[in-house]
C-alpha cells in the first residue's frame, strides 16, 4: 500500500479545504434559489398552485365496426356533438345555464334536474349541459367564445346501424350501462352513461367491440379556460377492433323482405359444411338506432308491449313444435332402428289411422293409398307413420333427435339460445306419472305435433347434417374480429347414419321437392335441384305455423335454410315458395330484375358493392 | 482488534434522519389530501421502499464491516462485473425509449448506479501511489479511459444524466490527487462548448458566444501556463467538439434535445418538459417558508410529475414543509459531504481517501443536479436525491458509500 507523501500533507489540507468552500459556495446557491422560489416569490407561485388545475378527460374510444362477410359495414359510428361545461361547484353551473337560456330556446329546470342526477355519479368530469347539439347551437357556441368562454363543444361517437332494421336482432343495439353491468364490470373501465352492446353481437363482443379508451389532460385556470393540452400526459384511444360475421348482408336482407309480407316469422340460411350462418332473419324488427341515441320511455313501452313482439329473437329464442319437418328426423329412427321394411307398402292411408279408441288424422283427408317409406316422407303421410309409431320405442325417437341436435342449445355465439324440447319416457313420467301415459303420445311425436319444440337454427341444423353427409355443424355467425379466426368449430358424426340412411334421406328429401306428388313441388326450380321438407305446426292459439327445411343444390349441397312463417297456414303454400324464390336469387338463376323481390333488396347479394 | 478510530455518530445520525425523510415523503406522496384528480391511495412505494431501506442498512453493515484493503485488492474485478452488467442492460429491450435496469425477479437493478462504486475505487486504485510529474498525466490518463468505458455505455441507454455526473464525479477526485485547478477548468471547457454551440445554433443562430468563449479559453490558457503550443492544442479540442456536433446531437433522442433546449431557452416550451419544471417551482414555491404541512400538498396531488416519487421528490419536500424543512435537508447533505472530505483528508491510506472524497463528489453532485433541476436551474435529467427518492439502487449504493465513510472514520490510520 501505497504511503502518503508528507510533503502533500499540507497541500492535501489545501484541497480539502478548497474543496469545503466549492461545496459550502454551490449549496449556499441552492439555498438562495430556494428563498428566492419560497419567499420571494411565494405568493407568485401560491396564486399558480391555487388557479392551476389540470383536468383529466376520457376520450372514448369509438367502436369497432360490423361488417358481413363481404366487408360491407352494418354497423359503424357517427360523429355528435355535445355542449359541455367543465364545473367545480354547482353554483358556477347555474350561472351558465341561465345565462344560456336567455340566448337559446333551452328548459333550464330540466338542465338542472339532469345535472343533479350527473353530478352524483361523475365527480370532476364536464358536465352536457346540451346533448346532440345542431348546427345552430353549435355556431351559436363557437361564435361566443367571448360570453360562454367555458362552453366546450365535444365531439361524441353514436352508434349507427347502417340498414335500419335490417338484422336487428342478430346485431342487437346499445344502451346506456345499467347499475347491475357497472358493478359486473368493476374497474375495466366502464362509466356510468356508457353505452354497451345490450342483445346481439353487440353484447357478445362487447369486449372486443369496445377498445380501450384514451385520456386528454388538459390544463384549467381557475374559471375552467382550457390553458392547453399536456401531450405527455395524454395518450390516444385504441378503437375497437372489427368484427366480421359469416352473414352475407345480399341473403340476410333478401330474406327479410320475403318472409316480411307474412308478418312474424324466422329464418336461418347456413353453410352445410361448416355452419356459418348466411342470414338469420327474425321478424318483425325493430330500428336499433332508436335505442343507440336512447330511447324515449314511450317508445320503449311501445315496443316492449306490442303484440307481435318486435323485440323477441325469434330464430334464436322461439321455440316452434317442428311439424311434419321432425319426420326427417323420424324416417332416419326408423332406418337406424330397422323398425320396418322402407320398401313395404305398410299401410293403405284413409286419412285417418285408428290406435285404440283413438283416431288420428292425417293432414290429407281422402288420404294417400297405399304408402311406403318413401312416399310416407313425400307426400308426408302421417298414416304411415302413425303406423310405425305404434312400435316405436319413445326414447329412440328422442335419443335421434338429441344425435340431430335437437332439446339443446346448438351453441352458436350468441347468448340466451332456446333449448327447444325433446321428450323421451323420463319426461313423460315426470309429467304424466309412470305408467299414465301411452303410446298414442309417440304417434302425435313422430309426425311433429306432440311436446316436441325446437328452434329454426336448430332444424337448420337437421337439414345442413342431411346436406354434409351426416355431420352435426357448429352454427356460428361470427367469421372474424380483426383478422383473427373466431373460436374453434366441433362438429360431430351423427351415428348410424350411414351411406345408405343418408341416400335414402337424400332421395325422399329431394322427391319432396321434384315428385309429382311432392309435398314441396310448388318450390320446385327448373333445373335446380333442391331437397327439403314441409311442415306445418299445429298452433293452439292459431293458425298453423308454416314449416320448410331444406338444402341446396342437392347434389352439391351448398346451403341449408330453414323457414317458419307464423300462422300462415300450410309449409307447402308459403315457406317453401319463400325457399324457392330465395334460391332463385341467391344462386343467381334468373335475372336479378325479374324477381319482384330484388328490387326492394338494396344491398347486393354476395358483393356489398351497394349501399342503401 | 480493537479499533482506534471513532466511529462517526454524524455521519450515521445524518444518514438515518435522511432516509426517514425520504420514507416520509413516499408515503405522503401516495396519500394525497385532496382526491380531486389524484391517483388512487397506494402504500405499495411505501413498503418496497421500506424493504429496499432494510437492503440498504445491510449494504451500510459491508461498507462498515469489510476492511477497505479488500475493497482495494477486488476493485478491477467489481469494475469488471459492473461493466458486463452495463453490457447486459443494453441488451434488455424494455419500453419506448431508455431501458436502465436489469429486471431480477420483483426487482429492477439498475447496474449504472453500481459503476458509480466501482469506479470510485478503480480510479482511487489508479491514482493512489503516485509521485508526481510525467508519471501523473500517465494515471490520469488511465483513469480517464477506466471512466470512458462506462460512460459510453450508459449514454448508450440512453441516460444522459447519469453519464453526465459519472464524467464530473472524477474531477474532485483528480483535484484531491493533485490535478491543478486550472486543469481540471480546461477539462470542462469542451462541455461548456457544447452548450454553447447548441445554444448559438439551435435557439439563436448567434455564433458570437461560442465565439468570445473559445478566445477567453485562449487568453487564460495562455495567461496560465504561457505555452503557445497547450493553449493552441486546447483551442483545437474545442473548435473539434465543436465539428463533431452535430453529427451527436443527430444521434441524441429527440427528449434528450428537447431537454437541452428546454434547460437553455426554459420560457419557449412550457407544456411539455418545460412544464415539468414550471410546476415543480409552483409545488416549491408555494410551499413557502414553513410548508403547507405533511400530507397537505396539493400540487403533488396532481398528475403533473409522474416522476413525484422519484427524480422529483424534492418538490414535494419543498411544498409540505417548505423552506426550512428543505434547507433542513440540505444542511444535512452537507454535513454529509463534508464529513466525507474531511474523513478524506484524514485517512492515511491513499486508496479510502480517494474513495472518501470520490464519495464526497458523488453526494455533491447528485444533490445540486437533482436540486437544481427540481427548482429549474439545470435541465432535467433522471438523477435522483439520495436516500430520498424512490429506487432500490441508488439508496443501496448510497447506504454502501456511508458504510465506508464509517469504515474510514474507524479505520483512518490504516494504510
Amino acid at each position: 500500500m501505497a504511503k502518503r507523501d508528507p510533503r502533500d500533507e499540507h497541500r492535501g489540507k489545501d484541497r480539502i479545504r478548497n474543496l469545503v468552500i466549492l461545496v459550502v459556495l454551490v449549496f449556499s446557491v441552492l439555498i438562495g434559489r430556494l428563498f428566492y422560489l419560497q419567499h420571494v416569490k411565494h405568493e407568485y407561485y401560491s396564486q399558480y398552485a391555487e388557479e392551476n388545475q389540470l383536468h383529466r378527460e376520457r376520450i372514448v374510444a369509438p367502436r369497432g365496426l360490423i361488417k358481413d362477410r363481404n366487408g360491407t359495414p352494418l354497423v359503424d359510428n357517427v360523429p355528435s356533438f355535445d355542449i359541455v361545461l367543465p364545473w367545480r361547484n354547482k353554483g358556477a353551473i347555474r350561472d351558465v345555464v341561465s345565462d344560456l337560456c336567455v340566448y337559446l330556446p333551452l328548459d333550464s329546470a330540466r338542465i338542472f334536474l339532469r345535472f343533479d342526477a350527473w353530478a352524483k355519479k361523475n365527480v370532476g368530469a364536464p358536465f352536457p349541459v346540451i346533448q346532440d347539439a345542431n348546427k345552430f347551437v353549435i355556431s351559436f357556441v363557437r361564435e361566443n367564445v367571448d360570453l360562454f368562454p367555458q362552453l366546450r363543444v365535444e365531439k361524441r361517437a353514436t352508434r349507427r346501424y347502417r340498414f335500419g332494421e335490417f338484422a336487428a336482432h342478430l346485431l342487437g343495439y346499445v344502451g346506456e350501462a345499467s347499475d347491475e353491468f357497472l358493478t359486473e364490470n368493476r374497474n375495466r373501465g366502464y362509466y356510468p352513461g356508457d353505452m354497451v352492446g345490450k342483445t346481439g353481437i353487440e353484447s357478445v363482443c362487447e369486449d372486443y367491440l369496445k377498445g380501450e379508451d384514451g385520456q386528454r389532460v388538459v390544463a384549467v385556470n381557475a374559471s375552467g379556460t382550457v390553458l392547453g393540452d399536456l401531450p405527455h400526459l395524454s395518450r390516444p384511444p385504441k378503437p375497437g377492433s372489427d368484427v366480421v360475421l359469416t352473414i352475407d348482408a345480399g341473403a340476410q336482407d333478401l330474406l327479410e323482405k320475403l318472409v316480411a309480407p307474412w308478418g312474424a316469422g324466422a329464418a336461418v340460411v347456413m353453410d352445410v359444411h361448416d355452419g356459418a350462418v348466411r342470414a338469420a332473419v327474425s321478424l318483425p324488427q325493430f330500428d336499433p338506432n332508436s335505442f343507440a341515441r336512447g330511447i324515449p320511455q314511450a317508445e320503449w313501452d311501445r315496443l316492449y308491449g306490442a303484440k307481435e313482439k318486435p323485440l323477441f329473437n325469434r330464430f334464436l329464442r322461439a321455440t316452434y313444435p317442428p311439424g311434419s319437418t321432425l319426420k326427417v328426423v323420424s324416417v332416419y329412427t326408423i332406418l337406424a332402428n330397422r323398425l320396418v321394411d322402407p320398401r313395404e307398402a305398410l299401410v293403405y292411408c284413409t286419412g285417418a289411422h285408428r290406435f285404440g279408441n283413438r283416431v288420428f288424422k292425417c293432414w290429407k283427408p281422402e288420404g294417400h293409398g297405399y304408402m311406403n317409406l318413401y312416399g310416407g316422407l313425400v307426400q308426408s303421410c302421417d298414416s304411415y307413420f302413425f303406423e310405425v309409431g305404434e312400435v316405436m320405442n319413445v326414447d329412440d325417437l328422442a335419443d335421434a333427435a338429441r344425435a340431430f341436435g335437437l332439446g339443446e342449445p346448438t351453441g352458436v355465439d350468441l347468448s340466451n339460445e332456446a333449448r327447444g324440447l325433446v321428450p323421451d319416457r323420463s319426461y313423460y313420467n315426470r309429467r304424466y306419472g309412470k305408467g299414465k301415459w301411452t303410446q298414442g303420445l309417440v304417434l302425435n311425436n313422430i309426425i311433429g305435433q306432440g311436446e316436441y319444440l325446437a328452434t329454426v337454427l336448430q332444424m337448420c341444423r337437421v337439414a345442413a347434417a342431411v346436406a354434409n353427409g351426416g355431420r352435426l355443424v357448429q352454427p356460428h355467425v361470427i367469421e372474424s374480429i380483426e383478422g383473427e379466426e373466431a373460436g374453434v368449430l366441433t362438429t360431430k358424426n351423427i351415428r348410424n347414419f350411414g351411406p345408405r340412411t343418408l341416400d335414402f334421406v337424400r332421395r325422399a328429401m329431394l322427391g319432396v321437392i321434384q315428385d309429382r306428388h311432392g309435398t314441396a313441388r310448388s318450390g320446385k326450380i327448373a333445373g335446380f335441384k333442391t331437397a327439403g321438407k314441409t311442415g306445418t305446426a299445429q298452433n293452439p292459439h292459431g293458425e298453423d305455423h308454416s314449416w320448410f327445411i331444406g338444402y341446396a343444390p342437392a347434389d352439391d349441397p351448398q346451403i341449408a335454410v330453414s323457414i317458419v312463417v307464423e300462422n300462415a297456414g300450410h309449409g307447402s303454400a308459403v315457406a317453401s315458395p319463400i325457399s324457392r324464390d330465395f334460391y332463385l336469387s341467391y344462386f343467381d338463376l334468373i335475372p336479378p330484375d325479374s324477381v319482384v323481390t330484388q328490387q326492394t333488396v338494396g344491398v347486393r347479394s354476395s358483393t356489398g358493392r351497394e349501399d342503401r | 482488534m480493537r479499533l482506534r478510530g471513532d466511529f462517526d455518530w454524524l455521519i450515521m445520525i445524518t444518514t438515518s434522519v435522511l432516509c426517514i425523510v425520504g420514507l416520509g415523503l413516499i408515503y405522503s406522496v401516495f396519500h394525497p389530501h385532496q382526491n380531486g384528480y389524484s391517483e388512487p391511495v397506494s402504500n405499495i412505494y411505501f413498503i418496497r421502499q421500506l424493504i429496499w431501506t432494510g437492503v440498504g442498512m445491510a449494504a451500510l453493515l459491508v461498507g462498515f464491516l469489510i476492511p477497505f484493503r479488500i475493497y482495494e485488492a477486488l476493485a478491477y474485478v467489481f469494475y469488471g462485473l459492473c461493466t458486463v452488467l452495463l453490457i447486459a442492460v443494453l441488451f434488455m429491450k424494455g419500453g419506448t425509449h431508455a431501458q436502465r435496469w436489469i429486471p431480477l425477479g420483483p426487482i429492477k437493478l439498475q447496474p449504472s448506479e453500481f459503476m458509480k462504486i466501482a469506479l470510485l475505487f478503480v480510479w482511487a486504485r489508479v491514482l493512489s501511489g503516485q509521485r508526481r510529474g510525467s508519471d501523473r498525466t500517465k494515471k490520469v490518463f488511465v483513469a480517464l479511459v477506466f471512466s470512458v468505458i462506462p460512460f459510453l455505455l450508459i449514454l448508450r441507454q440512453p441516460d444522459l444524466g447519469t453519464a453526465m455526473v459519472l464524467f464530473v464525479i472524477i474531477l474532485p477526485v483528480l483535484y484531491w490527487r493533485g490535478v491543478k485547478g486550472y486543469q481540471i477548468l480546461f477539462f470542462l471547457s469542451p462541455i461548456v462548448a457544447i452548450l454553447l454551440i447548441i445554444y448559438g445554433e439551435k435557439i439563436t443562430t448567434n455564433p458570437w458566444p461560442f465565439g468570445i468563449y473559445i478566445v477567453l479559453v485562449f487568453i487564460i490558457a495562455y495567461w496560465k501556463r504561457s505555452d503557445l503550443k497547450a493553449s493552441v492544442s486546447l483551442v483545437a479540442a474545442n473548435l473539434g467538439f465543436g465539428l463533431i456536433l452535430p453529427y451527436v446531437w443527430q444521434r441524441l433522442k429527440v427528449y434528450q434535445q428537447d431537454r437541452i433546449l428546454n434547460f437553455l431557452d426554459p420560457g419557449a416550451n412550457r407544456l411539455d418538459e418545460g412544464w415539468q419544471v414550471f410546476q415543480s417551482k409552483i409545488a416549491i414555491g408555494s410551499g413557502g417558508l414553513s410548508g403547507k404541512g405533511f400530507f397537505l400538498g396539493t400540487q403533488k396531488a396532481l398528475e403533473f410529475l409522474p416522476a413525484k416519487h422519484t427524480d422529483f421528490i424534492f418538490s414535494v419536500l419543498g411544498e409540505e414543509v417548505g423552506f426550512v424543512g428543505a434547507l433542513l435537508v440540505l444542511i444535512l447533505f452537507t454535513v454529509l459531504i463534508l464529513r466525507a472530505l474531511v474523513l478524506g483528508g484524514k485517512a492515511k491510506s491513499e486508496f479510502a481517501s480517494t474513495v472518501c472524497v470520490g464519495i464526497a463528489a458523488y453526494f455533491f453532485f447528485q444533490v445540486f443536479v437533482n436540486v437544481a433541476m427540481t427548482t429549474g436551474m439545470a435541465p432535467v435529467t433522471g438523477i435522483p436525491l439520495p436516500f430520498l427518492s424512490y429506487g432500490g439502487s441508488s439508496l443501496v449504493v448510497s447506504c454502501f458509500f456511508v458504510g465506508f465513510l464509517l469504515n474510514c472514520s474507524v479505520r483512518w490510520y490504516e494504510y
